[in-house]
């Protein structure tokens, strides 16, 4: 499919982190090029291997944060003017935390699980999918890869960034879900939105 | 097509697909005069009855009203809810370029035997609906 073209919710909206540790922006950070990174889904529990095009979704999102980067306006004092101009400045890093239903389970610091990626310092490529609907693909590993036969076979729009996995804050809860704020620093430019055709 | 009668038709069709026909669970709209009193049935209900996005665009809630035989406890209504489940919670319906029907959470509650007929059970699904046009 093409980009979302109707109103609607992003209810299937998905964050996926590539999980190649020689992972490095693409020179042209083309669609294409970033969808080489998110070919193959990968479980919580795999190792991280220079393969390639594996990825994993994090899962349980609860809120995602804005997309993209803050705009930072300056104001421009203007002589002879009774207002200000206004120019766009350099913005500010944005700040991305996800908050997320908490599983430990799949945030266990043990031999290749995700949640050591957390605070390793390494550079990683990260996916923001907007869904409204759910891809209809049928492969486990491709369902949410981005290729056509994944997310091509639903509306999408994809944004791509490099960032590092800093830092995961557990908010225990008494009478709600326990929840966690994943904070993921931003490391390049915001590319997209871009979509993958069937 | 007016918003009110895309919705009808897009939500109806839904109950006539082969899919939902293959779930064998009778199925018919509210104000309709039924044929038979064969049990299990449902009764949908759309009501598009919030505010929407733009003037275009409208919210609103799908009723479907359960009936069971009386006296055989919940089991066949939560079956024939997961069903419902199955063919409409979180499912985006797109009515033509620009022009969508998205489904939420849905909720399952019993109301107890039928006003009308001693011999049902009636239990009510209610999953809430946004109709959306660019």
């Amino acid at each position: 499919m093409t980009h979302i073209s109707s109103i609607g919710a992003g209810l299937y909206s998905d964050l996926s982190v590539c999980r190649d540790p020689s992972f490095a922006v693409p020179a042209t950070p083309s669609a294409a090029n970033w969808a080489t990174f998110f070919a193959t889904e990968i479980a919580y529990s795999a190792a991280n291997t220079a393969t390639v095009g594996e990825f994993t979704r994090i899962l349980n999102v609860r809120e995602f944060p804005q997309m993209g980067v803050p705009p930072n306006i300056v104001n421009v004092p203007t002589f002879g003017s009774k207002t200000s101009r206004q120019v766009q400045g350099q913005a500010d890093a944005p700040t991305f935390e996800v908050t997320l239903n908490y599983v430990p389970e799949l945030w266990q610091k043990a031999t290749n699980q995700l949640g050591v990626m957390v605070g390793d310092g390494n550079l990683y490529g990260f996916r923001f999918a907007l869904l409204n609907a759910d891809s209809l693909g049928g492969t486990a590993a491709t369902k949410y890869a981005t290729v056509a036969a994944g997310l091509g076979t639903v509306a999408n729009s994809l944004y791509y960034w490099a960032g590092k996995l800093e830092a995961l804050q557990i908010n225990p809860q008494l009478t709600d879900a326990n929840t966690a704020v994943l904070t993921i620093s931003i490391q390049s430019d915001f590319y997209g939105a871009f979509t993958i055709d069937p | 097509m007016g918003k009110y009668l895309n919705i009808d038709t897009r939500i109806f069709s839904i109950f006539g697909s082969d899919a939902w026909l293959s779930e064998s669970v009778k199925t018919y709209p509210c104000n309709f005069i039924k044929l038979d009193s064969t049990v299990p049935y449902i009764r949908i209900s759309i009501i598009p009855s919030g505010i929407g996005v733009n003037k275009n665009s409208v919210s609103g809630v799908l009723i479907a009203d359960i009936f069971i035989p009386n006296g055989s406890g919940p089991k066949a209504a939560s079956t024939i809810a997961d069903k419902l489940d199955t063919h409409l919670i979180n499912k985006t319906f797109e009515i033509a370029e620009g022009v969508s029907t998205q489904f939420f959470n849905s909720t399952h509650s019993l109301v107890g035997t039928d006003v009308d007929n001693s011999a049902l059970y009636r239990t009510t699904y209610t999953i809430p609906f946004n109709y959306n046009e660019v």
